[in-house]
């Protein structure tokens, strides 16, 4: 969509009146007060127009002229979606922690959060603006935007959208990444006002979204969003614990592939919210398990973080930074190639073919230049490629579900002493939160 | 339009027509002369008839109360003396010829004022004795002798059913003011506001976002000197006719205007004083901790260890207030032309206000069928307020504060000292305001008037939340991003108008029956302009501007409402004691769905002045007048609730992109307020007791409600629903006697009660609305209601450990506390408030008043004790747990990851808010500097609490409480940032020429 279309498309919502274009004439309120001549006449009705520039009204967007615009959004919603994301299962699955109190990273280091949208910990109630991590509105959000833009693009005709396989292959990768967070995240789900689920449904609809994609992106010739599928299949896959299968997925996602996020310091949902939190803001800094990553006493460069030799001020935690995100405009990794091998090489130990997983393992230390790992025994091997994982995608939203996924032990431990008061909880989930189970009518 | 060149215009305006009037006319010979003034607060009183009984002879007092009566023949005479509003008085005397006699008057305000005529909406107002319902007036000359600097003090105490809450201590902050309780679980609850029978901006709004603590009132833009009085309709049954947005109630202030045939009168004046707070030690908590230098742990109370070191932490702050002004008239005009202006410095550097104001009103009766009235106001109005939160609030680093923060920059404080937070977290709003009203009345026979009136308010307000390029000293507490310095400038140009026509035809239809029909047509307009400009990070000291900064955010834009209404009214009088009145307004505005029509409000009153009945027999009641009332008004949604809609959201390389927002609603109405209201006023003894009792019940209906939409449904912004129903009901008591009427001491006695009963009849949703962190709108209990969990018994391990920690289960027994449910923990607004004044006359000149307020059955939520106890664990409890309740240890223990009933103290209290003392200085000493008259007041504020329940654990102060929560949002009535009330200490010298 052009800047001349939005600027159209603001235009008619400038002029148009918000409360609606037809209603009933103050003449039956003329007619009881006697004041019929005053009232009919036009002059009056016309006060009551009224501008509304900074809205777009609803119905001026049911239009396929619209359709770029809209499936633009989608990856816009999704990509602020994501990042807060990564800073949600960072806190969860102890790759960040909180280093000061009152923000809701609190709740999500402590896990300790309930359902409710304030005190019990925002997870329902933050968004893509909001200072604090937010998870459930805007991974919604996307999800619903981007099945919308399917259900619509479904009706519009190629003859009113052109390149309508493009944006549908699009809309479907935001619609599958955001119904496999929502998988790995949630305890269980629900969508459009629809019934209570579980997250096995969700990443079952992650998968048939995905492979929507996959088929318009071989139709339209868009092979990173090909190669993005692929991996968000495997991922999928991997979580529902058909690991052979997510191997098969990813098995053609090319060795050069890498597909990012671009964010930007242009406003607080653009930005990108792992260097915001851990070093404009302070409100996390990198977890205990992740400060001497190091491979056969060699520092893994992927973990890349400082001591700032400092708590901030008013608090007790000492405040440790990672240069993986240097700016509010560092993009962040959805997916590559080295997921991809780490699926690979999950698939082959499971596939009795260890020395596949090695070779697979030892491809991303050359990238590293960390020496090789050598094994043959399997659970070896596997405690490697879940080290990789924690390494080679710190911070890229994945350890959560591993943390669930491997079975990890909590860190730190639940009934700890938490360093802001209380205990460590031993939540890894989050329960439907009270605004979609009290407002949606097919929840009880 | 820019209010801030008319501002500017106006002010030369103002002030040139000081100068330029023509000075007090002479005065002349005369045989009695005299002054005539009010008896309780001896302010003079202008236009009083003065006449010598049967020989008419007679004139009109001046501004200063001053009469003069010539060519009276000698021997004994009755003077005589009648006002409207005041109980007439004679004295007889004998004057011998070229003798010049002085007689003295103080009038008693006529106790029920029945046939003084109140601003009701209709073309020529209506008589007091005609209306079914209350309507409170507040005298704008208290302010001249009282400790009052702004209309929110004005307000408060003097009128049951007023709750007047200012939450902030630092001058120029805003009061939240509530008529009878909150009518709307989604609006501000704020009443209308009208300035010289034009709707104005009551907007509340703080300098930036929620990072400031206090917000600030446009009602305060106007100067308590230019007000005459101020009317308070309380509720629907009396605001019908001003129909959508008045169900909250409405406040009409009503400037002065000068009188006809009185030469000009000057009147300068000014107030020298000090603010600051009373007793700083005693009101912050002694935390504990871990002295670093000794390793052992004790408590510290930062006040005292500052003191010790030298620095105050809080210090006096100077109040200066000047002012000047002119009125007076010819036959066919007057005139009111004022300038003043104010300088309040609070406690501590980051809180201050400072207050210009001037006005001309100019009423001209070229004929005897037409008068025009025309005022304007102007006002700049700038305001400084702490910061709020961890990262702002320099008075939460001193809440918190700890020994072990001792040995470090920080000096014990929590985050960084004081002066740290003074040089980052500069909050200011700089407010420019002109408000007009042009009025033409024409009555062409004596059985038809109407007016015409157009009026225009116009604000210009700059928010600014500045940080510079931090000093070394002040940046190692923050990040290097807040070190770089920020500026946000957020302006907001405000334009209000108003045309308002209005016609009434008086008719007897018999000799006992008296008709008036009234219709009115209003529009009103309200357009918003927003425009905000960010800078962040400055590349140096001194740079400080938003085109200074290395990124830069603009936005802006346009927000509308407009109402038009229309009114019908037929009032029917039975030999002027028996009144029967039924109206119904018709209105539609902007912000009303599409698929909704019209609103109508009807009403019906009835008032019956007994005591004028023949058959009235009870002596000791010299007037009675029984009063009741039924009556509508509304409260329209805002203004984009209606529409669903996506909202415009950049790309990170700026290309345009939407989301969706807000559902909408096509079936958006306004709420609609309906109330029952039945009461009598009368007096007794003389018509030296005056008691005005007044029962309501109101019922909003249709009541919007913020409902939450499941996020699983895309939109999920709230949807706004009329599904609500809000109850309100209470009674209003007000009581005044001259308790003592001696020849050389009087004693008045006034007593205001009100109390609310405030209930969510039905939320129209299964469970509860979540406002805030414990505030929730929940059907059975009050709007915006707190709940929390309830500790109700906990075990402590010799180490001093909580165990065993249970809560309320809801249903008389225990369970844990993860599971417990969250119970009503108390409301935020007062079930009961009002006032106790006294004044004491000595003698015929000096006057000491006093006026204490109270509030009871509110509950405050303290922030402060969640940090202290739970998040920070500074408490002393938590350091001697052998001696501490077990519950508040489980509490603190649990209380990090939700909220427990020990932070919501009970917060009721009693001040003694005002106390002044005044007297005229002897007339030879005004006459020696050419002045009439001349008079000195000295008065205090915030003295001191005479009760308060806020004591179960140490806090600050029961009024601590953040205004800019309870305006909607979570509404929670926070009390960690917000400045405790200021004491307050004020000489005036007020001379008149």
């Amino acid at each position: 969509m052009d800047q001349n279309r939005i600027d159209d498309l603001k235009r008619r919502s400038k002029n148009a009146r918000p409360r609606g274009f037809s209603r009933s004439p103050l003449a039956v309120g003329v007619a009881l007060l006697s004041l019929g001549a005053l009232a009919g006449c036009d002059a009056l009705d016309q006060l009551l127009e009224v501008e509304a520039p900074s809205r777009v009204i609803a119905r001026d967007m049911e239009d396929p002229a619209a359709a770029q615009l809209l499936v633009e959004s989608v990856g816009n919603e999704f990509r602020c979606a994501f990042t807060h994301y990564v800073n949600v299962s960072g806190l969860v699955g102890w790759e960040l922690r909180s280093v000061q109190n009152g923000g809701t990273q609190v709740f999500y280091d402590g896990r300790t959060w309930t359902t409710g949208g304030y005190g019990s910990g925002s997870y329902a109630g933050a968004d893509c603006e909001s200072g604090n991590a937010a998870l459930y509105l805007p991974l919604s959000r996307s999800r619903w935007f981007a099945d919308e833009m399917l259900g619509r693009l479904d009706e519009w005709g190629e003859a009113q959208v052109p390149n309508k396989t493009e944006l549908e292959a699009r809309a479907a990768a935001w619609a599958g990444y955001s119904y496999l967070l929502m998988g790995e995240s949630m305890c269980s789900v629900a969508f459009d006002n629809g019934p209570e689920q579980s997250v096995e449904d969700a990443l079952g609809l992650a998968i048939d979204r995905f492979q929507r994609a996959m088929a318009a992106a071989e139709s339209s010739g868009q092979s990173d969003f090909l190669n993005l599928a692929r991996i968000g299949t495997g991922r999928a896959l991997l979580n529902l614990g058909q690991v052979a299968d997510a191997g098969n997925a990813v098995a053609d996602v090319p060795e050069d592939f890498t597909f990012e996020l671009e964010y930007s310091a242009l406003n607080d949902a653009t930005h990108n919210r792992q260097y915001r939190s851990n070093q404009r803001d302070e409100n996390v800094g990198i977890g205990e398990r992740y400060l001497d990553m190091t491979f056969d006493g060699v520092p893994d460069p992927r973990v890349p973080v400082t001591d700032e030799g400092r708590t901030v001020a008013g608090y007790g935690v000492p405040l440790w930074t990672t240069s993986k995100y240097s700016s509010l405009d560092a993009p962040v990794r959805l997916a590559g190639w080295p997921e991809a091998a780490l699926i690979m090489a999950e698939a082959a130990l499971a596939d009795n073919r260890p020395e596949d997983a090695v070779s697979l393992i030892n491809e991303l230390h050359d990238r590293a230049d960390l020496p090789d790992f050598e094994s043959s025994d399997e659970e070896e091997i596997m405690d490697q490629i879940v080290y990789e994982r924690r390494a080679e995608l710190f911070l890229e939203s994945h350890h959560l579900m591993d943390m669930k996924r491997y079975d990890l032990p909590l860190h730190p431990a639940p009934g700890e002493p938490f360093p802001f008061g209380g205990l460590y909880g031993s939540s890894t989930c989050f329960p439907l939160p009270d605004t979609e189970r009290f407002n949606n009518p097919n929840l009880s | 339009m820019d209010a801030r060149r008319f501002a500017g215009t106006g002010l030369l305006v103002a002030l040139g027509s000081l100068v330029f009037l023509p000075p007090a006319l002479s005065a002349q010979q005369a045989t009695i002369t005299g002054e005539v003034v009010e008896s309780g607060t001896r302010t003079p009183i202008a236009g009083a008839q003065v006449s010598v009984v049967g020989t008419g002879i007679g004139g009109l007092t001046n501004n200063s109360g001053r009469y003069l009566l010539t060519g009276v023949a000698p021997g004994e005479v009755t003077v005589q003396v009648q006002s409207i509003g005041y109980s007439s008085q004679e004295r007889v005397l004998t004057v011998a010829a070229d003798e010049t006699a002085e007689v003295n008057f103080q009038l008693r305000t006529e106790a029920l004022g029945l046939d003084e005529l109140v601003v009701t909406g209709t073309a020529g107002g209506q008589q007091r004795r005609a209306i079914g319902n209350v309507v409170g007036n507040i005298d704008g000359s208290v302010a001249e002798v009282a400790p009052i600097d702004n209309i929110s003090n004005l307000l408060r105490g003097r009128e049951s059913g007023v709750v007047v809450n200012q939450g902030n201590g630092s001058p120029g902050t805003a009061s939240v003011v509530r008529i009878r309780g909150q009518s709307s679980m989604s609006g501000d609850n704020q009443p209308l506001l009208y300035v010289d029978g034009v709707r104005v901006n009551n907007r509340m709004s703080t300098p930036q976002g929620g990072s400031s603590a206090g917000a600030v009132s446009r009602i305060d833009d106007f100067s308590p000197d230019e007000i005459e009085s101020v009317e308070v309709i309380k509720g629907p049954a009396a605001a019908t006719l001003y129909g959508t947005e008045a169900s909250n109630g409405v406040i009409h202030i009503i400037t002065k205007r000068g009188s006809f045939d009185q030469p000009a009168e000057w009147t300068l004046s000014t107030r020298q004083g000090a603010n600051w707070l009373h007793d700083p030690a005693g009101k912050v908590p002694i935390n504990w901790g871990i002295n670093p230098s000794t390793g052992e742990p004790e408590g510290l109370n930062l006040v005292e260890r500052e003191k010790e070191r030298g620095n105050d932490i809080f210090s006096y702050g100077r109040i200066q207030d000047y002012s000047l002004s002119v009125s007076g008239g010819s036959e066919t005009m007057r005139y009111f032309v004022s300038g003043s202006g104010q300088s309040e410095d609070g406690a501590t550097p980051d809180s201050w206000q400072k207050r210009y104001n001037a006005r001309a009103n100019v009423s001209a009766q070229p004929a005897e069928v037409i008068s025009i009235e025309a005022s304007t106001g102007f006002s700049l109005n700038e305001v400084r307020v702490p910061g709020r939160g961890a990262g702002q609030s320099a008075l939460r680093s001193l809440f918190l504060g700890s020994p072990e923060h001792l040995d470090t920059p920080r000096r014990g404080f929590w985050i960084a000292p004081p002066e740290a937070f003074y040089e980052r977290s500069q909050f200011v709003q700089d407010a420019t305001r002109m408000t007009t009203s042009l009025t033409f009345r024409y009555d062409p026979t004596d059985w038809f008037n109407h007016r015409l009136t157009f009026g225009l308010d116009l604000t210009d307000q700059k928010n600014t939340a500045f940080t510079p390029h931090l000093s070394p000293s002040a940046a190692q507490f923050w990040s290097e991003q807040v070190a770089r310095g920020s500026r946000n400038v957020r302006q907001e140009s405000v334009q209000q108008s108003s045309f308002d026509y209005a016609a009434s035809v008086s008719r007897d239809l018999s000799e006992r029956v008296s008709s008036t029909t009234s219709a009115g047509l209003q529009v009103n307009t309200k357009r918003v302009e927003l425009t905000q400009a960010i800078g962040e990070g400055f590349p140096a000291p001194g740079v400080e501007s938003v085109g200074g900064a290395a990124t830069t955010f603009g936005s802006d834009d346009v927000v509308e409402n407009n109402t038009v209404g229309l009114y019908v009214q037929e009032q029917l009088g039975w030999e002027n004691r028996i009144f029967l009145t039924a109206a119904v307004r018709a209105d539609d505005n902007s912000a009303f769905g599409e698929e909704f029509s019209l609103v109508y409000y009807p009403k019906v009153s009835g008032s019956w002045v007994i005591s004028e009945e023949d058959f009235w027999g009870l002596d000791f009641v010299s007037s009675l007048r029984l009063r009741a009332a039924y009556g509508e008004s509304g409260q329209q949604p805002d203004v984009f609730d209606a529409i669903r809609s996506f909202s415009p959201r950049a790309q990170p390389d700026g290309s345009p992109a939407v989301f969706p927002d807000a559902p909408g609603n096509p079936d958006l109405g306004p709420e609609q307020s309906r109330e029952i209201e039945a009461g009598f006023d009368a007096t007794m003894f003389g018509d030296r007791v005056s008691l005005d009792l007044t029962f309501y019940d109101q019922v909003t209906r249709d009541a919007i409600v913020s409902r939450n939409v499941a996020p699983s449904d895309g939109f999920f912004e709230d949807q706004f629903v009329n599904i609500g129903r809000l109850s309100n009901r209470g009674v209003e008591v007000s009581l005044d006697a001259r308790t003592l009427d001696l020849p050389t001491f009087d004693w008045d006695l006034g007593v205001n009660v009100g109390t609310n009963r405030n209930r969510i009849e039905d939320l129209g949703l299964e469970s509860f609305l979540e406002l805030g962190w414990t505030t929730r709108h929940q059907e059975g209990y009050p709007a915006a209601s707190l709940f929390a969990p309830r500790v109700v018994s906990a075990e402590v391990t010799p180490a001093g450990d909580p165990v065993n920690i249970l809560c309320d289960d809801g249903q008389g027994g225990s369970m844990d506390c993860g599971d417990a449910p969250w119970l009503y923990a108390g409301h935020p607004d007062p079930s009961v408030e009002g006032s106790v004044s006294s004044t004491f006359t000595f003698g015929d000149r000096i006057q000491l008043g006093m006026l204490a307020d109270f509030k009871l059955g509110q509950t405050n939520y303290s922030t402060q004790m969640w940090w202290r106890y739970a998040a920070l664990g500074i408490a002393e409890e938590l350091w001697h747990p052998e001696t501490a309740d077990p519950r508040i240890l489980g509490a603190a223990e649990l209380g990090r990851s939700g909220e427990f009933q020990l932070w919501t103290p009970a917060s009721g209290y009693m001040r003694f808010r005002e106390v002044s003392l005044s007297a005229p200085l002897p007339t030879n000493w005004a006459e020696r500097i050419g002045a009439r008259a001349a008079r000195v007041s000295l008065a205090a504020r915030n003295l001191g609490m005479i009760w308060t329940e806020y004591f179960p654990y140490p806090a600050q102060d029961p009024e601590s409480r953040a205004p800019a929560n309870q305006l909607g949002g979570n509404r929670e009535p926070e009390d960690t940032d917000a400045t405790p009330p200021l004491t307050s200490l004020a000489l005036t010298f007020r001379i008149t020429f």
